[in-house]
Order: structure tokens, then sequence, then C-alpha cells
């Protein structure tokens, strides 16, 4: 078997609700080994929260707005990539934050209440920070996919109820 | 008189028997809600890469026969594969046949080897098809049955003490469906000892061989001198999720190639062209989904493991495929008594282990091609069953 916290961590990964007794079993280790395990890794900041995936759409009566940005930087002496990331990652309406390849050098998603308010901080706060050259906002029109899950119905099960 | 259909079936296909849980069967398809443990395939969908390649060549115009022995590249990657996992080597020109499912390799193999009154040593218990098969070709089927005092593991003893002048083929399916067992290299070696010294043909059913989680899979074709009188059946059915694809195949020696594919050409011609590409991909593609198939299957296997024990399920640990088979004895009823009552009582289906054969009397199989959640509620229930 894998590396035991490598392990648990992709059970993890794939539901974290999963009764703790349960993994244990999964992993083959018995349950304060496991809570130990956690507990170190969630110290470490390896597991660095436990949320949910939602629909939000389906739910909220005025769906949020979401957009990809991308952003060019102009390089300056003394400010490298890390520091301009730490002040975009600040603000709240910045969901992710990635350095990327290509003509870009980050990308990251913002979700806001109303298109007015992404744009407000586009022009506002994000092009105002030093060192930023350019921006290129995309609206998202709809969402597919996130975190392997497909948004929509559950795949049923098709399969006969017994074979040999 | 009337028109009796009776009077015009064969007294072969008479003589076998028919399923004798299809009472169990039809209560199982006519409840609603239950938890099923007692599904023989996975429950995983075929990866994307390998549904997505097809419908590719649907849109390209792949429709037609291919060769009898199967496409060329799919045969080059069957042989790729065994050599890469198992360290086999055959010849995709003359040692390797693409059918339809190992189902019909079981079949085929088993038809190019048996005149009638053939012995073909049967561990059981076994799926279900090597008794019906051997009798369709006209063969005794002589069962060897294993126990769990041993791990479900056939010895070379259990072989000996059948041997009669009529015994031609050995039946070998390890990992093994419904017990979970799985051989070594030292065990298999003795088995192969025995084979040589009987003369023995083995057909290895090695269709679970992907699916094995405390050692690397051994193929029985790979041990000393056991190529030449090994027809070993594989398939993508199990490894890679691919149940309704129907693509298998045989690997063995050349002449028993050139026999079987006159039976393969002139029933099947060739396995479907949809399914084979598909395997194609499979091989090319597919191989780290396997991986995390079989971790999952893995995770599932320990959590049964250690589940059974807790509530005083007493069962053989199992190492293989995604089956577990504990032993219902000791609750006092007969296997088909205590899965019907389960169902009706808990709404958990499991497989009777008599369906497998006499020597399942007294065990259930419990499959864990199920999702996670689905086990955690089946195990609770069966606790209650069992403990309340
Ligand atoms: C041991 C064994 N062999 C063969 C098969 C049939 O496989 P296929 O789908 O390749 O015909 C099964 C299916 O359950 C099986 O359990």
């Amino acid at each position: 078997m894998k590396d035991l916290k490598t392990e648990i961590l992709n059970i993890l990964a794939e539901d974290s609700t999963k009764n703790r007794d349960t993994v244990a079993a999964m992993v083959g280790i018995d349950r304060a080994a496991l809570d130990q395990a956690i507990k170190e890794l969630e110290e470490d900041r390896i597991i660095l929260k436990y949320t949910a995936i939602i629909d939000w759409d389906r739910i909220n009566t005025e769906p949020m707005v979401y957009a990809r940005i991308d952003v060019q930087v102009q390089p300056q002496r003394e400010v490298g990539f890390d520091d301009i990331a730490r002040r975009i990652g600040g603000f709240p309406e910045v969901k992710s934050l990635m350095l990327v390849s290509g003509k870009f050098d980050f990308a990251l998603m913002v979700e806001a209440p109303t298109m007015m308010e992404v744009s407000n901080f586009v022009s506002g706060k994000l092009s105002t920070i030093d060192g930023i050259k350019s921006t290129w906002t995309n609206f998202v029109l709809k969402k597919y996919k996130e975190n392997e899950v497909f948004y929509g119905e559950e795949e049923s099960d098709k399969r006969q109820a017994v074979l040999l | 008189m009337s028109f009796q259909p009776d009077h015009y079936i064969t007294e072969d296909i008479k003589a076998i028997p028919p399923s004798g849980i299809r009472k169990f069967f039809d209560l199982c398809a006519n409840s609603k809600d239950i938890i099923s443990l007692g599904v023989g395939e996975p429950d995983f969908v075929s990866p994307w890469t390998i549904r997505e390649a097809c419908v590719y060549s649907l849109e390209k115009g792949y429709t037609m026969y291919t060769s009898n022995y199967g496409m060329l590249e799919l045969r080059q990657e069957i042989v790729r594969y065994l050599y890469e996992r198992f360290g086999l080597s055959y010849d995709e020109n003359k040692e390797v046949i693409v059918t339809v499912g190992a189902s019909e390799a079981i079949d085929m193999a088993l038809r190019t080897l048996l005149n009638p009154g053939d012995e073909v040593l049967i561990p059981e218990p076994c799926y279900v098809s090597y008794q019906a098969c051997t009798l369709m070709s006209h063969g005794k089927p002589v069962m060897i049955p294993t126990t769990a005092a041993k791990e479900f593991k056939l010895t070379p003893e259990d072989i000996e003490a059948k041997i009669t002048p009529k015994s031609k083929v050995l039946m070998l399916s390890y990992p093994n469906n419904p017990t979970g067992a799985v051989l070594t290299r030292d065990e298999l070696l003795a088995l192969a000892e025995v084979a040589k010294k009987h003369d023995l043909i083995v057909i290895s059913d090695e269709i679970y061989s992907e699916l094995t989680y405390e050692h690397e899979p051994v193929s029985f074709a790979s041990l000393p001198g056991m190529k030449e009188r090994t027809i070993l059946v594989s398939g993508l059915s199990k490894a890679f999720a691919m149940t309704g694809w129907r693509v298998g195949y045989i690997a063995c020696d050349a002449e028993f190639i050139q026999a079987m594919v006159k039976i393969h050409q002139y029933t099947i011609l060739c396995a479907p062209i949809m399914g084979q590409i598909a395997a194609i991909e499979a091989f090319r593609n597919g191989i780290k989904e396997v991986a995390r198939m079989r971790t999952e299957y893995d995770h599932r296997r320990r959590y049964i493991v250690k589940k059974a024990k807790d509530i005083g399920l007493d069962m053989v640990s199992p190492e293989g495929a995604f089956y577990a088979f504990p032993s219902i004895e000791k609750f006092g009823m007969d296997c088909e008594t205590f899965a019907t009552r389960l169902l009706q009582e808990k709404k958990v289906a499991v497989v009777p282990g008599n369906a497998f054969g006499k020597s399942g009397e007294g065990f259930i199989r419990c499959s864990y091609a199920t999702s996670m959640k689905q086990i955690e509620e089946a195990f609770h229930r069966i606790d209650q069953f069992i403990n309340d």
C-alpha cells in the first residue's frame, strides 16, 4: 500500500465527512492511530480546511457572479511574484489564485454578487496594485464540473441487483 | 398430443442443472430499495478515455468485421501487456485470439479439449460456467471441494485424490470468484508439479488477476514448463470495468489456437469491433485507472475484514477479486434461508454460497463492487440481522 498518510489524504479528499472508524478500517489502522495522523496533517497545514462542494446556483435566489481573471505583471526590482500574489489574494473576492505559465502570470477565480461588483473590484482594486500591467476578465456563463464532480444529477447504478 | 418443446431439447442440455437459486434471483429483482452486495461486476463505469475512443471510432465508421483472431493492434497490445505485467511472451500472430469475454474463451477451450467422458477437475466453490461448459462439451466435471479451513486454496493432495485415467483438464481460477482466494507463486508451483505428473492441460481463468491486494499476481503460464500446457483465459471485464463490452482473450500454444479458431470463426466470426477498439484504448491509456479502482476495492476489502470481525462474522480474509465469502454456519440456517431472510428483513442482497457449488453451502458471497457508503450501511444491517 502507498504511504499511509497519502492514503488517508486520498480518502478524505474524496469525502472528508467519512466516518473516522471507517477510514481507519479502510487503511488498516486503529482509530487512535488515524486520529493522530490526521491531527499531524492538520497541524502541518497539509490539510488546510474541510469544506463542501455546493451547487449554489440552485439554492441562491440571486446567483453569484463568477469570473476567471488573467493578470499580467510588470516584473519589478525587489518585488517577486509571491509578494504580488499575497496582495491580490488578500481580497475576499478572490476565491483562488495561481501563478501560471504562458501569456499571463496569474489566473484567479473571483466571486461577487453582481457583475458590477466584479467590475469594480477589477478596476478599483486589482488593476491599481503596483506592478500589475493588465487584466482580462472572463465571466463564467455556466459551470459544468468542479473538483472532479459534475454539477447536476448523480449517475444511477444501472447494474442488475444480483449477478454471479 | 400437444406440442411439447421438451421433446426436442437434447438430453445434454437437459442434464445441465438450472441455476438452483433462480427463485432467490427473482426475489431480488422484484425487491425495491435494496442494498446489493450481490453484483459480480465492477460498480465503476468504464473509464471515460475508453468510452470516448469507442465513440470516436463509430464516428469514423469502424463498424465492420475484424480478423477472426481479433484486430492485430489489439493482439499486439495484449501481448505487450502480458509481457510487461506477467513476464509472458506470446506471438500475436499465432498464439492469441480475442474472444467475446472470458466466457467464450472458457467454452471454446473446453470444446477444443474434451472428448466425451474426459474429466475436468474443477475446484469448488467456483464461477458457474465451468461445470456447465464442461457438460455442454460432453465432458465430465469432477468437482474438488476447497474449504475455509485451508483458505479455499487448492492443494496438490486435493487434486491427487480425484485423479483418474480420464482426467484431462484442470480448471484454475485464482483470484477466485466467489471466495477471493489467491494462490502464491509457491502454491502454484506445487500445482504445476501435479499437472506435469498427470499430464493435465490447465485452463487458467485469470480474469481477476489485476485485482490482488497482498501480493503481485502470478500467471500460471509463467511458471517453468507451464506455458505449453496452459490455456490462459482472461479479459477486460473486471480489471477495466468493461463487462458490457464483451472482450476477452485466450493466449496459448499455436496449435491449440489453430483448433480453437475453427470454433470461433464458425460460431462467433469475431468479437465486436467496438469492444476491440475500446480494449486497445484500455491497454494503452487505461492502466492507471485500473490502479485507481484497485486501491478503492482494497479500501473496501480492508473495511469488510475489520467489520466482519467486529460483528462476529467468521471469514477467511479475501486477497483478490472483489468478493468476501463469510461463513454463516453458526447462525443455524442454510445459506439460501439466510440470504432470503436478510433480503426480506433487512433489504440487503447477498448471493447464497451454494450458487457456486455444493461446497459453498454455509457461506454467502458479499461483493464489494459497490460504494463504501452502501457497504457501511449493508454491514450495519447485517450486524442487526445476526446480533439482534
Ligand atoms: C471467474 C470468472 N470468469 C469469467 C467471468 C466472465 O467474464 P467475461 O465478462 O469476460 O465473460 C466471470 C464473470 O463474472 C468470472 O467471475
